[in-house]
C-alpha cells in the first residue's frame, strides 16, 4: 500500500491492547466482514478493551496504514497480510505484537517509496533515536525536535505532523516486546542495557531483510544496522542475535564465505510466507 | 569396582539375565553368574556397605541398601560381586536379574532359590504356592463361570501360565513382599538369610507411570513394615534417581533412610585402573590374566584422569576398552601399549565406550586438522600427549614426548592461552576443559525438568497443582499492573480442604468486584458453589484426543464457566519459535500443556520471579544472570501466550453473532455473559472510582429546598436555564464538565431539550425500584432490618457498598424511613407520617423541658421528611439520655449508701477499759458513739430501701416516673446529704476515740509504775496526778473536744512514761551489780542453793522497788547464816583452824554474830558486804591450815601437754585460796 500524502504521525490511540482485541474480533469475522458499530457492541458483550472506546476510527486507520485490513462496503476484513498473520503468529498475543512491531519498523522500506514518507519511517527513526541515545537515554522532546528535523530534510516539506503523542504511538509497541525493547524512567528513554533477542522478533525481521535480497541477507554492515534498529541494539549484538538464532533454526541457513549470508530456505509460517511472496510480487 | 575380562577379551558390558530365562534355567543362570564373578573383584567400599547389611539381616531385619551411577560405572558388576560375596558369607541370594514385572521377578527368585538350596526345595515350592496361588482359586472360578468351563480346568490352565509368567494375579506387589518376608524366613534354616539384588530397576518398573510408581512404592513400605532377614541390594542409574527423587521422592527417602547411598563415581576415582590392573596381572595362586607389560604406567595415569572426567569417557567401561585394546596391540606387536597408541585409538575412534558425546575425539579431529600444528612435529606431540591427559599432563609424561627442553619452551609459548591452559598437574587442553558457566542456565534447567519426565499419567496428577500455580495467577491478576485486579480472599487452607479458591475481581466494570469460586481438577466438583457471585471449573481432561472447551454452565440456578483443558493433547500447529527451538529436548515427543507447564514449574522454582513483570533491570544481578532470567521469562511468556490461546476456546454468542475467542479474552468475554445471566437487572453506581463523591452530590440535590416532593421522587421533571440548573444543583460551574457529571450519573438522571429550556428528572435507579418494591410486599408500617435490603439486593449483584448507597437515595427521597436501629419501612403516606412526626417530636420537647433541656430549635412547617425524621431521633435520643442519667443517678446513690453502711459498721467501739482516772469518761463516750452508730445505719438502710423503691417504679413507666421523681428528688437527696454529713461526724470522732483506748492503757500502766517507785521517786506519782486531773475535768466539761485533744494528752503521758521507764532501768541496773558483787566476791561463802531473788517490775505484789533490793539483802544474811554454820561444824569436827590475824575462834564468831543480828535489823548493802568480809576471814583460818597439811610441793610447773594438772583440783584451791596461779608462754 503506497502512501500519496506524507504522513509522520504514528497513532497514540493505536495502542497494542486495543490493536490485539479488535484484531482478534475482526478476524472472526473474516468471512463477511464487519461494521465498525457491530465492532463496538460485541466488545462490549465480550468486555473488550475496545468497548471503551466510541470512535475506533483512529484504531482501525492504524491497522489500516499497516495494511492489515481493508473496507468494503462499510465492513471491515483482514487483508492478505492479516489474514496470514491470522493464522498463526496472531493467535497469541506476543507473537501478534512481535508481527505488528515488524511490521511498523519494517514497512517503510518494504514498500519502497523513500519520497514518501509513512508513520512506519517515523516509527524506524524513533526506534533508531532511542537506539543511539545510549546509556543517557533521549527525552520524547528531543526525538520530536530530531525526527521533524530529519523529515524537514530529507522529505523537503516545511509540515511535519510529529508530535509527543507521536512518539508514544511508538514506545508503546516497543513496551510490549517481550522482553521489552526500551524502559522509561524520568521522562527519559532508554534502551535496554542487557539485551537478549527475541527468537520470534530476530526470525521476522531475518525474513523481512531476506525479502529485500531474493530470500537471502548478506551480513554487511547496512543490513547489520537495519536489523540493529529493529531491535534496538549495537551492530554486534545484532549479528550475534542473527548468527546464533540462524544456526538454531531450521528455516534459515548461515552460510560461510567471504561474505557470509542468511539464506531462508522455507517458512510454514503463512505471515513469513506473506512477507516473502508479497515482495517477490513487487519484484516481479 | 569391578570389570569383567575374559583372558583374551575384557568384557565392558556384564550380561544381566532375564527373569523368565532364570525361572526356565536356574542352574544355567547360576553358572553364568559365577563365571563372572570370577574374574571381578569387590571393593573395599561396597564390602563394608555389604557387611553393614549382612549384619543387619543376619539379625532378623529388613535392609536395605543402594548403588547410584551413571551408565558404564559398573553397577551391573558391582551388583554381580556383592552376589558372589552374599554366597561366600553364606547367604541365599539371588543375582541381578532383568525383569519387566515384579510376577516374573518372583518366579526367577523362587528357581534360583531352589537351584541353590536343593535340599529345601520343596518348603520353597510350597511357600510359594501357597502365597501366590492364594488368590488364583477365586479368579479360576469367576473365569470358568464366565467361559463355562469347569473350574478345575480354569484353574490348571491359570497356575501354567502363572509358573510361565504369562499371567499376573493383580498389580499390586503385597504377594511379593509376603513371599520374600517368608522366604527371608524359610533360608534362615540353612543360611544366614536372604539377600535380592535388584537391578535394572527401569525395566522392572516401566514407564514412570502412576501405576509403577504405586507398585514400587507398595513394595518399598511393605517391605520395610515386614520383621524377616531379607536384605534388598538397589542399583539405581543416575538418569532413574532423577525421576524417582521427583516424581516419588518418599522411595528414595525410604530405602536411604538408614543405609547409605553407595555412589559408584565416588568409588571408581583416579586409582582404579592402576588396582584393576594390578588385578589382572597379578593373580595369586594361578596365572595371570594379563602382561603385565602390555600396558605403560603413563597410560594408566591418563586413565585415572577421564575416570574424574564422565563427561569425556564412560568410567571402568572405558578403562575395560582400553585395557582389551592394549592387550590385543601386546598380542600383536609384543611392546607396551602408550600414550601416542591410546590417543591414535581415540582419534581413530577405536573405542566403544569414550564418552557421550565423544568429546576428546572431535578435539582431536578439530585440532589435527590444523596446518599450523600438524606441520611442526613438537605441536603434534604436543597436543596429541595433552589430549590424554584433561586433568593436566604431568611434566614427565610431555618430556618423553618431547624431550627438548627448548622445542617444550616455544611450543608453550606458541600454543598457550589460545589452546592451552596451565593446571596444577600441568599443560592440558583448553577445549577439553568444564566450562565455568554462570549458576543460573535456564536452558539446562528446562532440558533436565523434561529428561525427568515421568509417564503421563503421573504427569497429568501434577497437572491441576500446575494449572493453580500458574494459569490462575496469570488469569486472576493480583498486582497492580494489570487493569483488572483481583484479590484472593480464601486462605490456602481452606482451598486445600475444599479444592475451592475465592477470589473479588472483575473483568468488567460493569460487574465490579464479584465473587469467584476457581476449581482445578481433573474431574469436575460434585455441586457448585451457591454463595459465589460465579464459579469456574478447570478440569484438566487427560485424553489425548480432546479438545479444549469454554462454556456457561448452570447447575441449580448457579452460573459457572467451563474451562475443559486438554493437558496432554499434542500441539501439532507451528510453534512459537521460543517453544520450537527447545522441541529437541522432548523429541520424539509433542508438546502438550502438560509439558509445558511442567517445564515453567520448574523453571519457576529455579529462577524465580518469571511471571511477574518486575523490571529485571531494576534488581541486582551479573549481567550474564540477567540475561539468563530475561533469555527464561522471554520463554515462558511467550509460552504462556501460546498456550493460553491454545487451551482456552470457545465459541461466545453475542446476539446473531457466533465467533471464537481464545485465551484470556475467551476467559473475559464468558466473564460477561456469566454475570449478565446471574445479575440480569443489575446496574451498576460504580462508575468512577469516586462515585461516591458522585453521589453525595447527587444526593444534596435531593434535599435541595427548591425541590418539591414530586421532583424528588424523580415523578416531575426539573426545568430551566442548563448552566443555572448544573450551578444551582450540583454545583457544576462549567458546562462541559456538568455534561460529564450528568453521563457519570447514569440511570439516576434523565436530561434533555436545549440549553435555555433544559430539563432534568432525577429517576429512581433500578436498584431504588426493586428495594422500594421489596419492602412494599411487608406490612404498612412494619420495619425489616438493613441486613435484609442488604441480602436482597446482593442476589441483584450489588455490593453492599451499593446498597448503603441506594438506601440513602431512597430515605433522601422520602420514599423509605430509617428508624434508629437501621431498620427500614417503605412510607405509604407522607403526609400522615409527617403529622405523626411533628406530635412526636412535640411530645419529646415538652419531656426534655420537663427535665430542665431548654436549649430546643423551633420546628419550621418546611422542614423535609428526612429533617423531621433525623430531628425526632436526635431529640428521643436526647431524652432517652436524660431518663437514663436519672436512674443512673439514683443507682448511684443506692451503691453510695452501701458504702456508707460499710464505713459505719467498720468502726468498733470498745466498751471495757482499765481503770484509770479517765476510763469512766471514756466508758461514757464509747456509749455514745455506739448509740450513734446502730442509729445511723438504720437511717442509711432506710434511704437505701426508699432509692429502691423507686428504681422498681422506674421500671413500670419511666417517662412517668421521671415526672414524679422530679418533684421527690430534692428532699431525698436533702436527706442522703444529711446522713453523708453524720457519716462523716462519726467516723472522724470514732476514728479519734480509738486512740484514747491505748491511750488510756498507757496511764494505766504508767500509773503502776509511778506506784513502785513511790518510796523511793514520789515526784512522778504527783506529776501524773495532775495530769489526770487536769484532764478528767476536761472530760467532765467538754467531752468531744477532749477527744480530738488525743494528740496532747498522748504527748504528756509518755513524757511522763519515759522518766518512770527510765528511772526504773537505773534501778534495774544497780540490783544486778550488786548482787554480781555478793557472787563474785563471796562465792566460796554461796554453799546455800537457793536462788537469789530477781529485779520484778511488772509484778503486782511488788508494790515497791525498794523492797526488791531488801529482798537481796535478806537472802545474802540468809546465805551468810548458813555458812557461819557451816563453820561451826567443821571446826566441831576436828577441822584444824589457825587463826589469820591472831583473833581467836571465838571472838571472829561473836564478831560475826553481832553484824548479822545488827544487819538483819536494817539491812543494805555496806553492812551485808562486811558482815561477808568478816566471815571470809573466819573461813580463811581453815584453808591456810588445810594448805599447809596437803600441799606437799611448794610450786611446780606443767609444761607436758600429755600430762595435764587436774584442772577441776586446781580450780577449787585456787577458789579456796590455797594456790596461786601463774601463766607464762612456752619459748619457742
Amino acid at each position: 500500500m503506497t502512501l500519496k500524502n506524507h504522513v509522520f504521525h504514528t497513532k497514540h490511540d493505536f495502542t497494542p491492547d486495543f490493536a490485539w482485541a479488535a484484531f482478534q474480533l475482526i478476524g472472526e469475522f473474516d468471512s463477511n466482514g464487519i461494521s465498525a458499530t457491530e465492532l463496538v457492541e460485541i466488545a462490549k458483550a465480550v468486555a473488550s478493551p475496545l468497548a471503551q472506546r466510541t470512535d475506533l476510527n483512529k484504531l482501525l486507520g492504524g491497522f489500516h496504514e499497516l495494511g492489515l485490513i481493508k473496507r468494503s462496503g462499510g465492513h471491515i476484513f483482514l487483508s492478505a497480510s492479516g489474514r496470514a498473520l491470522g493464522k498463526n503468529l496472531g493467535r497469541y498475543k506476543q507473537g501478534f505484537y512481535a508481527a505488528l512491531h515488524c511490521l511498523y519498523i519494517w514497512k517503510w522500506i518494504l514498500d519502497g517509496d523513500e519520497k514518501i514518507a509513512s508513520p512506519s519511517w517515523s516509527y524506524r527513526e524513533v526506534c533508531r533515536q532511542i537506539r543511539i541515545s545510549g546509556v543517557i537515554g533521549i527525552t520524547p522532546d528531543e526525538i520530536v525536535l530530531r525526527v521533524v528535523s530529519l523529515a524537514t530534510e530529507l522529505f523537503k516539506t516545511d509540515k511535519v505532523s510529529f508530535s509527543r503523542s507521536s512518539i508514544t504511538g511508538v514506545t508503546s509497541w516497543l513496551e510490549v516486546q517481550t522482553p521489552p525493547l526500551i524502559k522509561k524512567d524520568n521522562n527519559r528513554i532508554f534502551r535496554r542495557n542487557t539485551f537478549v533477542a527475541a527468537s520470534e522478533s530476530v526470525r521476522l525481521h531475518l525474513a523481512v531483510l531476506c525479502s529485500l535480497g531474493k530470500k537471502e541477507v548478506e551480513l554487511n554492515p547496512a543490513n547489520i544496522r537495519l536489523l540493529a534498529e529493529a531491535l534496538l541494539t549495537s551492530d554486534e549484538e545484532a549479528q550475534l542475535a542473527a548468527i546464533n538464532f540462524t544456526k538454531e533454526s531450521s528455516e534459515f541457513i548461515l552460510t560461510d564465505g567471504t561474505q557470509r549470508k542468511i539464506v531462508l530456505s522455507y517458512s510454514e509460517e503463512p505471515f513469513i510466507s506473506w512477507i516473502i511472496n508479497q515482495k517477490q510480487e513487487v519484484a516481479v | 569396582m569391578t570389570v569383567e575380562q575374559s583372558f583374551s577379551k575384557l568384557s565392558t558390558i556384564a550380561d544381566t539375565v532375564s527373569g523368565a530365562k532364570a525361572m526356565r534355567n536356574p542352574q544355567e543362570t547360576i553358572v553364568h553368574y559365577e563365571n563372572l564373578a570370577d574374574h571381578l573383584w569387590i571393593s573395599s567400599e561396597v564390602q563394608q556397605v555389604a557387611d553393614n547389611l549382612f549384619t543387619s539381616v543376619r539379625q532378623g531385619n529388613t535392609a536395605w541398601m543402594s548403588l547410584s551411577g551413571q551408565y558404564g560405572f559398573g553397577k551391573t558388576s558391582t551388583a554381580i560381586t556383592l552376589w558372589q560375596y552374599a554366597r561366600k558369607k553364606n547367604f541365599l541370594a539371588i543375582p541381578p536379574l532383568s525383569c519387566t514385572g515384579f510376577d516374573e521377578l518372583a518366579h526367577a527368585v523362587v528357581a534360583l532359590a531352589e537351584a541353590q538350596a536343593p535340599k529345601a526345595k520343596t518348603r520353597i515350592r510350597s511357600l510359594f504356592k501357597s502365597v501366590w496361588l492364594e488368590g488364583i482359586e477365586q479368579e479360576a472360578k469367576r473365569d470358568a463361570e464366565r467361559y463355562e468351563l469347569q473350574p478345575k480346568i480354569m484353574r490348571r490352565l491359570l497356575e501354567d501360565k502363572l509358573n510361565e509368567g504369562l499371567f499376573a494375579l493383580d498389580g499390586s506387589c503385597h504377594r511379593f513382599v509376603e513371599f520374600l518376608s517368608k522366604l527371608g524366613e524359610l533360608a534362615t534354616d540353612w543360611s544366614n538369610g536372604l539377600i535380592i539384588i535388584l537391578d535394572e530397576l527401569q525395566q522392572l518398573l516401566g514407564p514412570l507411570d502412576a501405576r509403577a510408581i504405586i507398585q514400587f512404592r507398595e513394595f518399598v513400605w511393605g517391605m520395610r513394615t515386614e520383621r524377616t532377614s531379607c536384605g534388598i541390594a538397589i542399583s539405581l542409574d543416575a538418569m532413574l534417581e532423577a525421576r524417582l527423587s521427583r516424581w516419588a521422592g518418599d522411595i528414595l527417602h525410604r530405602i536411604r533412610e538408614n543405609t547409605p547411598a553407595l555412589q559408584m563415581s565416588n568409588i571408581y576415582t583416579r586409582e582404579f585402573p592402576f588396582w584393576l590392573w594390578e588385578n589382572l596381572t597379578t593373580q595369586n595362586g594361578s596365572s595371570p590374566l594379563l602382561n603385565s607389560k602390555a600396558l605403560s604406567n603413563d597410560v594408566l595415569v591418563s586413565l585415572g584422569q577421564f575416570m574424574e572426567r564422565p563427561d569425556l569417557a564412560n568410567g571402568p567401561r572405558t578403562v575395560a576398552d582400553v585395557f582389551t585394546r592394549a592387550n590385543e596391540h601386546y598380542a600383536l606387536t609384543q611392546s607396551p601399549y602408550e600414550i601416542p597408541h591410546l590417543v591414535e585409538d581415540i582419534h581413530k575412534g577405536a573405542f566403544r565406550y569414550f564418552g557421550e558425546n565423544a568429546l576428546v575425539q572431535t578435539t582431536l579431529v578439530q585440532l589435527l586438522k590444523e596446518e599450523w600444528i600438524i606441520t611442526d612435529e613438537a605441536r603434534l606431540r604436543t597436543v596429541s600427549t595433552l589430549a590424554a591427559f584433561p586433568l593436566g599432563c604431568p611434566p614427565e609424561i610431555w618430556q618423553k614426548s618431547v624431550p627438548s627442553e627448548k622445542i617444550r619452551e616455544r611450543v608453550r609459548d606458541e600454543l598457550f592461552a589460545p589452546l592451552l591452559v596451565e593446571l596444577s598437574n600441568g599443560l592440558a587442553l583448553e577445549q577439553l576443559q568444564q566450562i565455568r558457566r554462570s549458576n543460573l542456565n535456564w536452558e539446562r534447567e528446562l532440558a533436565r525438568s523434561w529428561e525427568t519426565l515421568p509417564a503421563f499419567d503421573a504427569l497429568s496428577e501434577h497437572t491441576p497443582n500446575y494449572i493453580q500455580r500458574i494459569f490462575i495467577p496469570l488469569l486472576f491478576p493480583q498486582n497492580a499492573v494489570e487493569k483488572s485486579k483481583w484479590v484472593q480472599i480464601s486462605d490456602d487452607v481452606g482451598a486445600a480442604l475444599t479444592n475451592w479458591h475465592r477470589f473479588r475481581g472483575t473483568f468488567d466494570d460493569s460487574f465490579p468486584a464479584r465473587e469467584i469460586a476457581i476449581w482445578v481438577g481433573e474431574k469436575e466438583p460434585d455441586n457448585l458453589q451457591r454463595d459465589a457471585d460465579l464459579c469456574i471449573l478447570f478440569i484438566c481432561d487427560s485424553d489425548f484426543h480432546s479438545l479444549a472447551q469454554a462454556e456457561l454452565i448452570e447447575q441449580d440456578e448457579v452460573i459457572g464457566i467451563r474451562f475443559r483443558l486438554p493437558i496432554l493433547h499434542s500441539f501439532n500447529g507451528q510453534l512459537p519459535v521460543e517453544l520450537e527451538r527447545c522441541r529437541k529436548y522432548i523429541q520424539p515427543q509433542q508438546f502438550n500443556l502438560a509439558i509445558i507447564l511442567h517445564a515453567i514449574h520448574e523453571l519457576e522454582a529455579f529462577i524465580g520471579g518469571l511471571l511477574d513483570d518486575n523490571d529485571l533491570e531494576s534488581q541486582t544481578y551479573l549481567i550474564q544472570e540477567e540475561k539468563e532470567r530475561l533469555q527464561a521469562r522471554t520463554f515462558v511468556k511467550n509460552a504462556m501466550d501460546f498456550i493460553f490461546a491454545e487451551v482456552l476456546q470457545g465459541k461466545i454468542k453475542v446476539g446473531k453473532h457466533e465467533f471464537t475467542q481464545r485465551g484470556k479474552e475467551v476467559l473475559h468475554a464468558l466473564f460477561v455473559q456469566a454475570c449478565r445471566m446471574r445479575f440480569g437487572n443489575y446496574e451498576t453506581l460504580i462508575h468512577t472510582p469516586r462515585w461516591r463523591e458522585n453521589l453525595k452530590a447527587y444526593r444534596n440535590c435531593l434535599a435541595s429546598e427548591s425541590l418539591n416532593i414530586m421532583q424528588q421522587q424523580g415523578r416531575e421533571e426539573i426545568k430551566g436555564q442548563k448552566g443555572e440548573l448544573l450551578e444551582k444543583f450540583f454545583d457544576q460551574k462549567s458546562s462541559a464538565a456538568g455534561d460529564s457529571f450528568l453521563r457519570l450519573l447514569g440511570s439516576l438522571i434523565n436530561f434533555g431539550g436545549s440549553p435555555e429550556n433544559f430539563s432534568i428528572r432525577l429517576s429512581l435507579h433500578p436498584a431504588e425500584t426493586a428495594l422500594l418494591n421489596y419492602l412494599k410486599r411487608t406490612k404498612p408500617n412494619n420495619y425489616i432490618p438493613f441486613n435484609s435490603a442488604t441480602e436482597f439486593l446482593r442476589h441483584q449483584g450489588y455490593l453492599e457498598t451499593e446498597v448503603e448507597e441506594i438506601v440513602a437515595l431512597l430515605a433522601d427521597r422520602e420514599l423509605i424511613r430509617i428508624d434508629e436501629n437501621n431498620d427500614l419501612s417503605v412510607i405509604q403516606n407522607t403526609e400522615i407520617i409527617r403529622q405523626d412526626l411533628f406530635n412526636r417530636i412535640t411530645e419529646t420537647k415538652i419531656l426534655l423541658r420537663d427535665l430542665g433541656e431548654n436549649e430546643l430549635d423551633e420546628l419550621l412547617e418546611n422542614s423535609t421528611f428526612k429533617f423531621l425524621q433525623s430531628y425526632g431521633n436526635e431529640l428521643e435520643k436526647r431524652l432517652q439520655d436524660k431518663l437514663l442519667a436519672k436512674i443512673t443517678q439514683l443507682r448511684n446513690e443506692i451503691d453510695n449508701n452501701n458504702l456508707r453502711i460499710g464505713t459505719v459498721s467498720s468502726f468498733y467501739i470498745e466498751e471495757i477499759f482499765s481503770q484509770t482516772e479517765i476510763s469512766q469518761h471514756l466508758s461514757g463516750i464509747a456509749e455514745k458513739l455506739k448509740e450513734t452508730k446502730g442509729s445511723l445505719i438504720k437511717n442509711l438502710r432506710k434511704e437505701s430501701e426508699l432509692a429502691k423503691i423507686e428504681l422498681k417504679k422506674s421500671e413500670k413507666n419511666l417517662v412517668e416516673w421521671v415526672r414524679e421523681w422530679q418533684k421527690r428528688q430534692e428532699l431525698f437527696f436533702a436527706s442522703t446529704s444529711r446522713l453523708q454529713k453524720r457519716v462523716e461526724v462519726f467516723s472522724s470522732r470514732a476514728n479519734e476515740f480509738e486512740k484514747w483506748v491505748a491511750l488510756n492503757q498507757q496511764l494505766y500502766s504508767t500509773r503502776l509504775l509511778c506506784g513502785k517507785l513511790t518510796d523511793s521517786e514520789p515526784e512522778y506519782e504527783i506529776m501524773l496526778d495532775r495530769l489526770t486531773d487536769e484532764w478528767r475535768e476536761k472530760f467532765a466539761s467538754d467531752p468531744w473536744t477532749t477527744v480530738f485533744n488525743v494528740d496532747e494528752f498522748s504527748k504528756n503521758i509518755s513524757a511522763i512514761q519515759s522518766n518512770v521507764q527510765r528511772q526504773i532501768f537505773s534501778l534495774s541496773q544497780a540490783f544486778s551489780s550488786e548482787l554480781e558483787f555478793f557472787r563474785n566476791e563471796f562465792g566460796t561463802l554461796l554453799i546455800v542453793k537457793e536462788e537469789p531473788p530477781a529485779f520484778e517490775v511488772n509484778s503486782i505484789e511488788h508494790n515497791s522497788i525498794i523492797q526488791t533490793f531488801h529482798n537481796l539483802y535478806a537472802w545474802m544474811l540468809d546465805v551468810l547464816r548458813k555458812a557461819v554454820e557451816n563453820c561451826q561444824c567443821r571446826k566441831e569436827s576436828g577441822e584444824r583452824w589457825s587463826a589469820p590475824n591472831s583473833a581467836s575462834w571465838k571472838e571472829l564468831i561473836e564478831q560475826i554474830n553481832t553484824s548479822l543480828e545488827n544487819c538483819s535489823r536494817n539491812p543494805d548493802f555496806n553492812t551485808v558486804k562486811n558482815c561477808a568480809t568478816k566471815l571470809l576471814k573466819l573461813v580463811a583460818g581453815f584453808a591456810s591450815e588445810q594448805g599447809i597439811e596437803n600441799m606437799e610441793i611448794e610450786s611446780t610447773h606443767f609444761d607436758n601437754p600429755d600430762q595435764p594438772p587436774d584442772f577441776a583440783e586446781l580450780e577449787k584451791n585456787f577458789r579456796a585460796g590455797l594456790i596461786i596461779i601463774k601463766i607464762e608462754l612456752r619459748k619457742k
